[in-house]
């Protein structure tokens, strides 16, 4: 009996079984079938919202709350001859049954995209133009709590496929009531090919990892952020604000590593930085970034984005004690345009670089982007305060960019050319200007930290050819470079130079220039086939000995050394070869305008024949000998130089063949006629 | 007769006071520099002291000025001493003292460790005379102070140096 019940029961529920299962099968056949058919609907409503195609391969229902789409894809032409600007192999919708069976309500609780793949530049692009659309999309879904996540999505950099860095990220978030609140990761990664077992194998190579996470409250016009903290083992930023109608409000702060992981700079850097920034330093140890030497404290942000234009009205913060600010406007069109002035006072922080004496940056730009191309014009405005001990002996830095454009397709190697610059430099004691024109460059990013940098203008009336290093993990960055000058006009230097006002001719030079430690500029320059003309230390002699050849003295080849550091300007190996003169030795000027020269000139006989004053000395000359040599030194202060004559055999002679009270006399008269040169 | 007599009084005044006061001053002068002989600087400075408070414009004003900051210096009183030179700088501009008076402050600063002013009063120094040296190698200027001392600057092409009773006390390179 009970093994009849046992079996009847048991038949029972393998009926019950088969008909659960059936019901299953035939549950999921029709919904299949019904999703299969909502497929071109879907496709039609979806294409209503965006103008790019949106498409996707199969739908198909699994139970028990499962809708699966596969190949999604977003184009931005309708043939879909181009690759796609995302396209996610597999997109996992959970969602409630008894919702759906019991009040006919369909509940999406859970999407999942996996493996999404966006081009960045045609990703862009469909947000761009979609904006609104999405924005309204988002707006109109129902307000109901759901997980949404994206995993291992690849964003590539370029159009053509060429470039092996590419993004990868991933993303949850989670809705609950009007509490959101998500979190995710960015990383930069590179294509590598490594030859694996005799064969090329593509391998990525993961970047350092951008960590995020935030939390805040849904609200009518927008949403609320409590919190978004962005991570990286350099960095620690967190921000806090909202997003609503179209006000943006953020604020926060952000504590960055810029030493790239170099342990040798880490020490001083970390010193320098704990002394000037104690609190910040606690507070960085506090979040986890104890090694941090940059902080970027009290952001502050009002900006107002009505697509496409986002205008920032306030954005200040203050990096290393240091207040900056932002102000200008985005348009996020095509081409995108901005317009944006930056200041800032960078005392402290520079301090720590030995360029104490910074008192504001002022930089203006205003362009547009498109295709991997910025153009702008630029303006860049450095002051300084006076001069310390030690520090740049500047007051002023100007430099204004006409015609800038920016290539960026072929990155990491970037083609930066303009059609016009001026720089402007004032010094304690001098101005200096220098324009360019027709600038060509190419720029190499050889890594995060180095780049290289190659250029050519036309300056002078010549050609300047160069190439630079640049260290971009210092602040402020160091610079190394090489630079070459051809064919210049000499008397074109004049806004480098005044002196260079009284030289013609055709300029040669080659130098190098390093910006720390300890800048200074180095180098030769030959000037060709010229003339200088009322060249002050000729024209002085001209008038003071009669000899009026020296107005202007022509020359074949004049060449010399030079080299600019902190300490002043130096000439040495000075060569100037004329006719009737020759001029040789080496002229410094230091601090304060002060003067250590010694130089040496060789006259003809018959230059010294023009002068009447000269006749006496000539007779003590051999009659075979057919120049004179005075070998004398300079010093003091440039504009009242103290001089000495050096000793010689002609010296010797004449000090020999005059009485000592002549020599007392002579001297006297020499000083009052040099001041009353000076007085002049 | 007595109008005469008053008008008669009041113009000898007139005439007598300056001549009355350069003596006064005078007379002072001289009993510091008693003093100073008798190896008594204390009353010395004393006297210029006083001299300098009732006689600023007496030519005798500027020597004792120049002492009164000597002094000051002799007794390590620096902050004294540098004020009473850099009066006697601003005040007598065309002494032949003022180039000691600058070597002194110079001195001073160097002391204080003040860089900025230590630059200042050298290119002061270098500028304060332009030289020519076509048949020496130096050339000397002297002075001799209210207080006796005996002061020197020896100029070469590329540096000054400063001597007191020929003891160096400062010395500028260029």
């Amino acid at each position: 009996m009970s093994f009849m019940r046992k079996y009847r029961i048991r038949r029972i529920f393998w009926w019950a079984a088969k008909c659960v299962i059936a019901g299953i099968v035939l549950l999921t056949v029709i919904a299949n079938l019904f999703c299969a058919a909502a497929k071109n609907s879907l496709s039609h409503n979806i294409d209503s919202y965006f103008a790019q195609d949106v498409s996707f391969g199969k739908i198909f229902y699994l139970p028990p709350g499962f809708i699966i789409i596969t190949d999604l894809s977003i184009s931005s032409e309708r043939s879909g001859k181009m690759l796609p600007a995302m396209s996610v192999p597999f997109v996992r919708l959970r969602f409630s049954p008894l919702q759906l069976a019991f009040k006919r309500d369909f509940v999406v609780l859970d999407i999942k995209f996996y493996q999404p793949r966006m081009n960045y530049y045609k990703f862009y692009n469909f947000l761009r133009e979609n904006f609104v659309q999405i924005v309204e999309f988002i707006r109109l879904l129902p307000k109901q709590d759901v997980h949404f996540s994206i995993g291992q999505a690849r964003l590539d950099l370029d159009q053509k496929g060429s470039n092996p860095n590419y993004f990868s990220s991933t993303l949850e978030v989670s809705i609950k009531g009007d509490e959101i609140s998500g979190r995710g990761s960015l990383s930069k990664d590179t294509d590598v090919l490594l030859l694996e077992k005799s064969r090329l194998q593509s391998r990525s190579r993961e970047g350092v990892a951008l960590q995020y996470r935030f939390r805040g409250r849904l609200e009518h016009a927008g949403v609320s952020f409590e919190t978004l903290e962005v991570i990286r083992k350099d960095l620690y930023a967190k921000f806090w604000g909202k997003f609503l109608s179209h006000d943006v409000v953020l604020n926060g702060f952000a504590f960055i590593d810029t030493r790239m992981d170099e342990p040798a700079q880490r020490g001083p850097g970390a010193a320098a930085g704990s002394a000037l920034l104690p609190v910040s330093e606690q507070f960085s140890q506090a979040v986890g970034m104890p090694q941090a030497n940059l902080y970027l404290l009290d952001i502050n942000c009002r900006a107002n984005l009505v697509f496409p234009q986002l205008r920032i009205n306030h954005l200040s913060f203050s990096i290393n004690n240091n207040p900056c600010s932002l102000t200008g406007s985005i348009v996020l069109g095509d081409p995108i345009r901005f317009d944006l002035m930056f200041s800032s006072s960078l005392a402290h922080m520079l301090e720590d670089a030995r360029v104490e004496n910074f008192k504001k940056i002022l930089l203006g730009v205003k362009g547009d982007f498109q295709n991997d191309l910025f153009c702008f014009d630029a303006q860049l405005n450095f002051d300084f305060v006076k001069k310390k001990k030690g520090s740049i002996p500047l007051e002023k830095f100007e430099a204004g960019f006409k015609g800038v454009t920016v290539n960026c397709g072929a990155h990491p190697r970037f083609a930066v050319d303009f059609k016009e610059a001026e720089f402007f430099c004032q010094t304690d004691s001098n101005t200096y200007t220098i324009q360019l024109k027709d600038f060509r460059s190419s720029l190499f990013l050889l890594n995060d930290r180095y780049l290289s940098w190659g250029f050519g203008s036309r300056f002078a009336e010549g050609a300047l050819r160069g190439r630079a290093s640049v260290d971009m993990g210092r602040v402020p960055a160091q610079v190394s470079a090489t630079l070459r000058l051809r064919n210049c006009n000499a008397h074109s230097l004049d806004g480098i130079l005044v002196h260079f006002s009284k030289v013609h001719g055709k300029l040669f030079s080659q130098m190098h220039f390093r910006s720390s430690p300890g800048m200074y500029l180095r180098g030769g320059l030959a000037i060709r086939d010229g003339y200088l003309h009322n060249f002050e230390f000729f024209k002085w002699l001209a008038d003071f000995f009669g000899l009026s050849s020296l107005q202007k003295v022509d020359f074949s080849r004049a060449v010399s050394n030079f080299s600019i550091d902190k300490e002043g300007a130096r000439l040495a190996r000075i060569n100037l070869d004329s006719r009737d003169l020759r001029v040789s030795g080496a002229f410094g000027l230091g601090m304060n305008d002060l003067v250590s020269s010694k130089l040496s000139l060789v006259f003809s006989k018959s230059l010294l024949r023009e002068s009447p004053k000269f006749t006496p000395l000539l007779r003590l000359l051999d009659k075979d000998m057919d120049s004179l040599t005075f070998d004398f030194q300079l010093s003091g202060w440039l504009h009242g130089m103290n001089f000495k004559w050096l000793q010689s055999d002609f010296k010797r002679r004449i000090q020999n063949s005059i009485p000592n009270f002549i020599e007392r006399s002579i001297e006297k008269n020499i000083e009052t006629a040099i001041e009353s040169i000076d007085k002049e | 007769m007595k109008r005469t007599a008053v008008a008669v009084f009041l113009l000898l005044q007139a005439v007598w006071f300056p001549y009355v006061y350069a003596q006064e001053s005078g007379y002072r002068y001289n009993q510091a520099i008693e003093a100073i002989n008798a190896h008594d600087e204390n009353t010395a400075f004393m006297h210029f002291r006083s001299l300098l408070a009732d006689h600023p414009d007496s030519r005798y004003a500027e020597p004792a000025l120049f002492a009164i900051a000597e002094y000051y210096f002799s007794i390590a009183d620096y902050q004294d001493s540098w004020q009473a030179f850099n009066r006697f700088v601003t005040d007598y501009p065309d002494s032949r003292g003022k180039l000691f008076a600058l070597a002194y402050l110079l001195n001073i600063a160097g002391k204080q460790n003040k860089e900025a002013l230590v630059k200042g009063l050298e290119k002061e120094i270098v500028l304060f005379r332009q030289m020519t040296f076509l048949f020496r190698n130096s050339k000397e200027f002297k002075y001799i102070s209210a207080l006796r001392k005996k002061y020197k600057a020896v100029y070469y092409i590329d540096k000054i140096e400063f001597y007191v009773n020929n003891e160096l006390y400062a010395q500028i390179s260029y």
